[in-house]
């Protein structure tokens, strides 16, 4: 995950190549964060469609799940039927999804210009900055905190020589947090927003803007602390594949 | 769909899936670290929490008064009130699941069982336990048929039987009402029938049919007990013919139906009297499961329970012994019943304990092999075998007047151990079958050769130490806020023992004979020994205690487990928990006045 400073220029960058249109909308930010999952039709992003799209604002200590959004989106093209083992939405639950755009556009109103939470978070917004770059004319403005960045930080204290495994389960039984069915976007953007409420609780959640944040995710080396400059992106996550990244 | 948070405990168990729905999606999640404050005391509450992960305590001041874990919920009585009078806490970071008070509050309306579960907990403790009684006898009221109250069987008489007659049959059949056969019509003539024969003087030799109800009210067997009670309102009468396909078969009076929704205890006796082989009492054995567990649903009271329970089972034991004992054996034995069965206090079989005085002139042999038989069939009854071997089929336990003196005595100087432990379990004897002066005859004996030597009854004290108070000393809420694993609770350990046999040392200190704890601590109160607030709570503790341990034996019968005296204290409710803890500080109290009466620190 680039750094702040990284992440603040590339945002002033992108909110100025953003068409008019959405400008206001994605400069609010309210200082509340939104942990958000999107369930695709597969795991490289150029291939991949977005099948359904979760977002859950956090503010403070409290998880607005009375206040989320979620939508289905109709797929372009035919399922495969390893997919929808995967993710369990039939073609037949797709009547209640909205076409991609539409969905897009809620999703842009909801989140506005706040920051961003996921897992592997890089690769949700790959996914949807491939639909909304030709809508917007830019990338996604937002910063983007990667929850098993802080996850990374807050283990790498405790066990500075160890492995730190960075995969769900273990995030999940480490924090003691309850454990939502997985492959559904909701519950994912739910269990990664405890995830970061249980992480801020113990000390690393985001720091005032600016602050120098640590930046690796991924690998077990020691993290880099205040780099100005964007460093290498994270090796690929298992869940990934290639790992082709915008 | 399922609920995106696992609704599926109580009390949100009782909301239909939509509205189980509408609540989850209501819901926001918080966190809390450790020691954060949740509540603090007096605020106000616009949510009904749900613990999704960690422990969060409820502090009065600096004493912890609730522990909520995983699925468990508060605070219910801010629920009502909008603020909390205590302050809460995260023991253990939790994560919480908050619903806005609104909502449930709008549930509570709509859905009254859920309504219930709130307004039930706000209210009164042990008031909550008669509503709990009421709403499941107007549930029997309206699902119980007439066939179930177990209505008279008829008793016919002719059309052309005199009313002198029809009297003399009434009296022979012990019933208060006949039915009249008229060739192919049915009357009713009942004993108000003859206020008006006398009242106006009517001949004794006028046929009963001049005098008979021919206009029959009827309900079939199949009918509901609610209806034969609206129609016997409605006409102010107090007994209906029963029919079946409509032929009349029996009559259901008002007093049959009293007794039916009170308790179905009248049916058991009569079966009792009725038995003739061990085959029939089997049965009534299994009945008397099925009273304790509906009375104990409906909120009947422990003492009253386990005394119902007591002459119930005190019957049964007489009419087992008379089937099969000889009569010779039969009437020359005193068949006793020992420890918690002779005190009344045994209300699921848990054991048998039992002795025989045997009389003199006994053949020994026919006395064994009925003392065998009767264990045995003990067993086929539902009475397990007494692991200390506390039963009249090993000869320890027969004695005739005279040698059962010699073996109290000399369990009494031994004082100690096992002797200790039989003694004070022929304390508690009661006279099943038999000459029943013959007990208070060796009782007597015993008492006159106790000198009046204090170390004497501390050492028969000592044992309420046995079990240390580690699990019980008020350290129960730490244990479950310590999260230890299976927190299981030996009732029996922990609070009956040390009050049963603390109450049972002061009682023999004090001559009092009454076998019953409960009637013991009476008699203590009324010598002066123990002040009646005192008292009071330890009556209710103990009822209390043999309340968790009777729910979760019937839990143990239902799942056809073996019956411990262990509670898994985790299963218990926040009422419980709390009444609970209450119990224990009685118990511990308790004991601390055993201790100084008998000065058992010196041991």
């Amino acid at each position: 995950m680039p750094g702040k400073l990284w992440q603040s220029w590339r945002r002033l960058w992108r909110l100025r190549h953003l068409k008019e249109a959405y400008r206001p909308l994605l400069s609010e930010d309210d200082g509340a964060l939104v942990s958000i999952d999107c369930e695709t039709s597969s795991l490289k992003v150029k291939e991949a469609e977005i099948l359904s799209i979760a977002a859950v604002r956090i503010e403070g200590n409290r998880l607005r799940t009375s206040d989320a959004f979620y939508t289905l989106i109709k797929p372009q093209r035919a399922l495969d039927h390893e997919n929808i083992r995967v993710h369990g939405l039939r073609p037949r639950d797709f009547d209640a999804g909205l076409p991609l755009e539409e969905a897009l556009e809620k999703f842009l109103r909801f989140t506005g210009g706040r920051t961003l939470l996921g897992y592997y978070l890089q690769y949700d917004i790959a996914v949807l900055n491939k639909h909304l770059k030709p809508i917007l004319g830019a990338a996604l403005p937002n910063h983007e905190v990667e929850v098993s960045g802080h996850y990374y930080d807050w283990r790498f204290a405790d066990y500075p020589d160890g492995y730190i495994d960075l995969s769900w389960e273990t995030i999940i039984k480490n924090l003691h947090i309850p454990a939502l069915p997985r492959h559904d976007a909701m519950n994912d953007a739910i269990t990664v927003g405890m995830m970061y409420l249980a992480l801020q609780a113990r000390g690393h959640s985001e720091s005032p803007a600016l602050a120098p944040v640590s930046s690796s995710s991924v690998s077990d080396k020691p993290p880099e602390t205040g780099s100005a400059l964007p460093p290498p992106p994270p090796p690929p996550p298992s869940r990934l594949g290639q790992g082709d990244f915008e | 769909m399922a609920t995106r948070f696992d609704l599926s405990h109580p009390p949100f168990d009782l909301l239909t899936p939509a509205e189980a729905q509408a609540l989850s999606d209501s819901a926001d999640v918080f966190f809390f670290c450790d020691d954060q404050e949740i509540l603090q005391v007096g605020g106000a509450v616009d949510s009904l929490y749900l613990v999704l992960k960690g422990l969060v305590r409820e502090m009065a001041g600096e004493e912890i008064v609730g522990v909520y874990g995983e699925y468990e919920t508060f605070d219910c009585r801010a629920l009502a009130t909008g603020k909390t009078f205590h302050k809460f806490e995260a023991h253990e970071e939790a994560l919480l699941c908050a619903f806005p008070r609104q909502e449930v509050l709008a549930l509570t309306d709509k859905n009254p069982a859920f309504g219930a579960y709130f307004f039930a907990t706000v209210s009164d403790k042990f008031g909550q336990l008669a509503q709990k009684r009421d709403r499941q006898e107007w549930q029997n009221l309206f699902t119980a048929k007439i066939s179930d109250a177990g209505f008279r069987p008829p008793v016919f008489v002719d059309a052309v039987e005199t009313i002198v007659g029809a009297a003399r049959l009434m009296k022979e059949q012990r019933c208060r009402s006949l039915l009249v056969r008229d060739g192919d019509k049915t009357g009713i003539f009942t004993t108000s029938d003859f206020r008006d024969i006398v009242a106006t003087a009517v001949p004794g030799d006028t046929p009963v049919k001049d005098r008979a109800q021919f206009s029959l009210l009827s309900c079939d067997k199949e009918d509901y007990l609610f209806n034969a009670m609206l129609l016997m309102t409605r006409k102010n009468i107090h007994r209906i013919v029963v029919t079946e396909k409509g032929a009349p078969v029996g009559t259901l009076a008002q007093i049959d139906l009293l007794s039916y929704f009170s308790n179905h205890s009248h049916l058991i006796s009569q079966q009792l009297e009725m038995a003739t082989n061990v085959g029939d009492l089997a049965k009534v054995a299994r009945d008397m499961d099925a009273l304790v567990e509906s009375l104990a649903t409906q909120g009947m009271k422990m003492p009253q329970l386990a005394r119902l329970i007591q002459v119930l089972s005190t019957r049964l034991m007489a009419r087992l012994w008379q089937m099969v004992a000889p009569p010779a054996v039969f009437a020359g034995c005193a068949l006793l019943a020992l420890g918690s069965e002779g005190r009344g206090e045994q209300i699921l079989k848990t054991d048998q304990d039992n002795a025989l005085i045997v009389g003199d002139g006994q053949n020994e042999d026919d006395v064994a092999q009925a003392a065998d038989h009767f264990t045995e069939q003990m067993l086929r009854l539902g009475y397990p075998l007494c692991p200390g071997g506390i039963m009249v089929s090993r000869k320890e336990w027969r004695h005739t007047t005279q040698n059962w003196i010699r073996v109290l005595q000399d369990w009494a100087w031994q004082s100690q151990g096992e002797a200790l432990m039989n003694l004070a379990i022929f304390l508690d004897a009661e006279t099943i079958s038999g000459p029943a002066s013959w007990l208070p005859v060796c009782r007597d004996a015993l008492r006159a050769g106790l000198s009046d030597d204090a170390t004497w009854f501390s050492r028969m004290a000592l044992p309420i130490e046995q079990f240390p108070n580690q699990k019980a000393d008020g350290g129960f809420w730490w244990q479950l806020l310590n999260r230890e694993e299976n927190v299981r609770l030996d009732l029996k350990k922990a609070g009956i023992f040390p009050l049963v046999h603390g109450i049972r040392i002061l009682a023999l200190e004090m001559n009092i004979m009454a076998t019953n704890t409960f009637d013991r601590l009476e008699a203590l109160v009324s010598k002066g020994i123990l002040k009646r607030a005192p008292a009071d709570d330890i009556s209710e503790s103990l009822a209390f205690l043999m309340h968790l341990r009777l729910n979760a034996g019937l839990e143990l019968l239902r799942g056809k487990k073996k019956l411990t005296n262990e509670i898994d204290t985790a299963s218990l409710n926040m009422r419980d928990k709390d009444l609970l803890k209450d119990a224990l500080l009685v118990v511990k109290r308790f004991k601390q006045t055993i201790n100084q009466r008998y000065q058992l620190d010196r041991f």
